[in-house]
């Protein structure tokens, strides 16, 4: 018989499912990308920013409703990751926010914090677009309002939140040209759909279902299909089947009391490579790469409890990603801890907290002054609680963050909220823009006035990217097919050719003007520096008058990151 | 009228012709090549500084002894002079201040020290306006004032090539942030608190010029300016420089300069800057 109230227990219930059948559609998400690039994910981060919203929720046994749903919420801003999850996150503490102080929750509870949900999150997004999941979730909370008022049960109200949610993701393509164009409905709104229909699912009464066909899983059928093809033909790729020299990616917190940085540094250092402890005396995040997972989770044990391990096989990661033409989770070693600033010993008074990924980004960053680098960018959204370990592993009272990824400045502005520190989000949208930000930075003076030179210093350059095309679009002036290299400029794709070097030349001859006077060349792992240098001797002909610069990146998945000023 | 007569220093690095028509008495710093010791402007030129510079030699500075500084002002006394106003480098830079202070106690004739807060023509500016001031016939506490309004309104901008003589020489101040950079990046400094201290910085030199010009428009918006533009042996940057700023500063006055080993020795060759206040 269907549940006459909303409880505690069912609410954890109900939340695992949701989020279960999210899981295990993910993949369907991700391939929703209006780009016929390598980087969707958004489904990965929408599950993530579920998961960790499940694990702060725990059991909530005897807990009133209100105060579990505050607990999920709160999961869910630590963890969200992307765009998506940071929206998704606001949808649940809105949802939250509505079921304050209540016991258990009747239809129309339900209903008004669909509507809370939805007005949260419409607030937090700074200039809401319609045809993206904040339509999504409004035809859920519109349709949930008018079900409660014609006295629907919890499941009438459930059943039309995912009706209306479903309607509304059938209408994102007419609202945005984009999805249109790209023929595909938005991926957070299909995101939203199937964390619904798993709760409904679970309230009728019915085990997670193996994934059915929707509205928007055939185009999401062709999609993975042209992805895996262009994986398959694409010469130089960034999947790697190459041995991995550690094999277990290792995370986890430790809580206790004096716990000393550089010992646990010191300690896990011989234990492998890509490390990275941050944290204060009572919290400290390590992340590893080790053959010897047991031993570096005995260092956490031996000073304090463990929370929220996760050791990750990643051989077998880039076994699976290259068998599904999707990219890796490539490595990243992460920053070193904070140094006291520059020299003498004298205290920052603004430090500086930057996303990148690849070591050569990271070595750059570093010189000119980043504290941390946080690894992470198109294929790899860092979490708002991975950015706030990272803001306060920062020596200084005030710290400038440089998301470096129009995916990663929403999460940037959320860990804001989340940290003590007074934090100034630089919206850099390219590792090169960070570059051009940082050239304005000082360590000291007044740090808004600072961040808002960065920001001035980081629009003064235009940036491209050359990456390859995972599948057939005619979405843009120009037609792209799978295994094509292409140009983005600004979130279009503005050239396409058959070699990355081509690519480039083309993004190149877009953005160069008279007025320039320097073109820098930033090249990803997956190119030789021979190429690279060829590249540049070929701009410095096409340009006599800008001086050219090589440097290398080291970044996965995009051959080249380009700037111009 | 009293006869007031201005006392600088190497380190202020003003035109020779200038400072002989406006009676500016200016006393060496001494200029060390290992155990080889020369007197900025009096036994060493600039073109063989920077010649030795950069054929790879270093060079360090020590400040006058207030001996140098006594001797000067002792002659200014018997020429007749009723005060001298004497102006220096910066005290947080240099102790070429603590040298003429003691000298000041030890002449009959009344020296008012002035620190002037900064160095090269941030220097010389202030001895220039004094000077003037003096052969206008302002008594010494009108000049003093004017000093201090110069030295509170002032602005100094300027890039170097490398740190790496701020560095070496221990005045790199807060500028040490700006250190250790794989780009090629050119720093822009100023003075504050008497310090070198950080702007920002530029992706090569060409960059450099033109942010240091986009400040200078900036900060000077539509008033008159008195203007300095210094170069480390850098002439036609600074020539180029000085005509962007008058095609984009109204411009009261502008005087070119060269850093001269005394300045030269700790901002290096290639740098290139300006110093400027309202008319």
């Amino acid at each position: 018989m269907a549940p006459r109230r909303l409880t505690a227990d069912l609410f954890v219930e109900l939340m695992g499912a949701g989020a279960a059948f999210l899981e295990q559609r993910k993949e369907t998400v991700n391939s929703l990308n209006v780009f016929p690039v390598p980087d969707g994910d958004t489904g990965t981060n929408m599950a993530l920013t579920l998961a960790s919203a499940r694990r702060e929720l725990g059991t909530a046994a005897g807990l009133p409703l209100g105060q579990a749903a505050q607990r999920m919420a709160r999961g869910a801003l630590l963890g969200a990751r992307g765009n998506s999850g940071v929206i998704l996150s606001q949808f649940l503490r809105g949802f939250a926010q509505g079921m304050a102080g209540l016991e258990s929750a009747g239809p129309a509870d339900l209903a008004g914090a669909f509507a809370a949900a939805t007005e949260t999150a419409y607030r937090a997004v700074i200039k809401p677009v319609e045809g993206t999941m904040l339509t999504v979730g409004r035809g859920a909370s519109q349709a949930a309002e008018r079900a409660a008022q014609e006295g629907k049960d919890l499941e009438g109200v459930l059943q039309a939140a995912v009706a209306g949610a479903k309607e509304a993701l059938e209408r994102t393509p007419s609202l945005l040209p984009v999805l249109a164009r790209a023929g595909v409905v938005d991926a957070g709104g299909q995101g939203l759909v199937y964390f619904l229909e798993g709760i409904l699912a679970a309230v009728r009464g019915e085990a997670a279902a193996p994934e059915m066909p929707s509205g928007a899983t055939t185009s999401a059928a062709r999609i993975l299909e042209a992805a895996a093809e262009a994986a398959g033909v694409h010469a130089h790729g960034p999947i790697t089947h190459e041995f991995v020299e550690h094999r277990y990616c290792t995370e986890f917190l430790i809580r206790g009391q004096n716990l000393d940085l550089d010992e646990i540094q010191a300690l896990l250092a011989p234990l492998g490579d890509s490390l990275l402890v941050v944290g204060d005396s009572e919290l400290v995040k390590v992340h590893v790469h080790t053959n010897h997972p047991g031993r570096a989770l005995e260092v956490g044990t031996a000073r304090g409890e463990l929370l929220e391990v996760s050791v990750a096989n990643m051989q077998e990661q880039n076994r699976i990603a290259a068998a599904h033409g999707q990219p890796q989770d490539v490595p990243v070693a992460p920053s070193q801890p904070p140094e006291v600033a520059a020299g003498n010993g004298v205290v920052k008074g603004i430090g500086v907290v930057a996303v990148a990924q690849g070591e050569g980004w990271r070595k750059l960053l570093e010189s000119l002054g980043v504290d941390q680098v946080v690894p992470g960018g198109q294929t790899m959204n860092p979490s708002a609680a991975e950015l706030v370990a990272a803001i306060e592993a920062v020596a200084a009272p005030e710290v400038v963050v440089l998301p470096n990824n129009s995916n990663i400045v929403f999460t940037a502005r959320q860990a804001v909220e989340l940290t003590e520190r007074r934090v100034h989000v630089v919206p850099t949208r390219t590792a090169a823009a960070g570059v051009a930000a940082m050239m304005a930075y000082t360590p000291e003076g007044d740090a808004a006035a600072v961040a808002k030179t960065m920001s001035e210093a980081a629009e003064r350059v235009r940036t491209a990217e050359v990456t390859y095309a995972v599948r057939d679009s005619e979405a843009w002036d120009v037609a792209v097919r799978a295994g094509d290299c292409i140009a983005l400029v600004g979130g279009s794709v503005r050239a396409v050719a058959q070699d990355p070097e081509s690519a480039a030349m083309a993004a190149l001859r877009e953005l160069v003007s008279d007025d320039d006077s320097l073109i820098s060349i930033y090249y990803g792992e997956d190119v030789e520096p021979s190429a690279a240098e060829a590249l540049a001797e070929e701009a410095r002909r096409a340009w006599p008058d800008c001086d050219v610069e090589v440097y290398a990146g080291g970044q996965p998945v995009y051959y080249y990151v380009l700037s111009v000023e | 009228m009293a006869d007031i007569r201005v006392v600088t220093d190497s380190g202020a690095d003003l035109p020779k012709d200038l400072a002989a028509e406006l009676g500016i008495r200016i006393v060496p710093l001494t200029i060390h090549f290992g155990d080889e010791e020369r007197r900025d402007g009096a036994d060493l030129s600039t073109d063989e500084f920077y010649r030795r510079l950069r054929a790879g030699e270093m060079s360090r500075t020590t400040q006058p002894a207030p001996a140098d500084f006594e001797a000067v002002y002792r002659a200014l006394q018997e020429e007749g002079a009723d005060a001298v106003i004497s102006c220096h480098l910066s005290s947080a830079m240099s102790g070429t201040m603590q040298s003429a202070s003691i000298a000041a106690q030890a002449v009959d004739v009344p020296v008012h020290v002035v620190d002037t807060r900064s160095a090269s023509m941030g220097n010389g500016l202030v001895a220039i306006e004094c000077a003037r001031l003096a052969r206008a016939g302002a008594g010494v506490e009108e000049i003093l004032a004017r000093a201090r309004d110069v030295i509170a309104r002032q602005r100094i901008l300027f890039m170097v090539d490398t740190l790496e003589y701020l560095q070496r020489n221990g005045r790199i101040g807060r500028a040490q942030a700006f250190l250790g950079g794989l780009l090629n990046v050119k720093p822009i400094l100023t003075v504050e608190d008497g310090v070198v201290a950080p702007l920002e910085r530029a992706r090569g030199r060409a960059k450099a010029v033109s942010r240091l010009l986009e400040r200078m428009v900036e900060e000077a918006g539509d008033t008159p300016q008195r203007v300095a533009v210094m170069h480390g042996d850098a002439p036609a940057e600074a020539a180029e420089l000085a005509v962007q700023i008058r095609a984009r500063v109204p411009v009261a006055e502008l005087i070119t300069a060269v850093l001269g080993p005394t300045v030269g020795t700790h901002a290096g060759p290639g740098t290139l800057g300006m110093v400027f206040y309202p008319a």
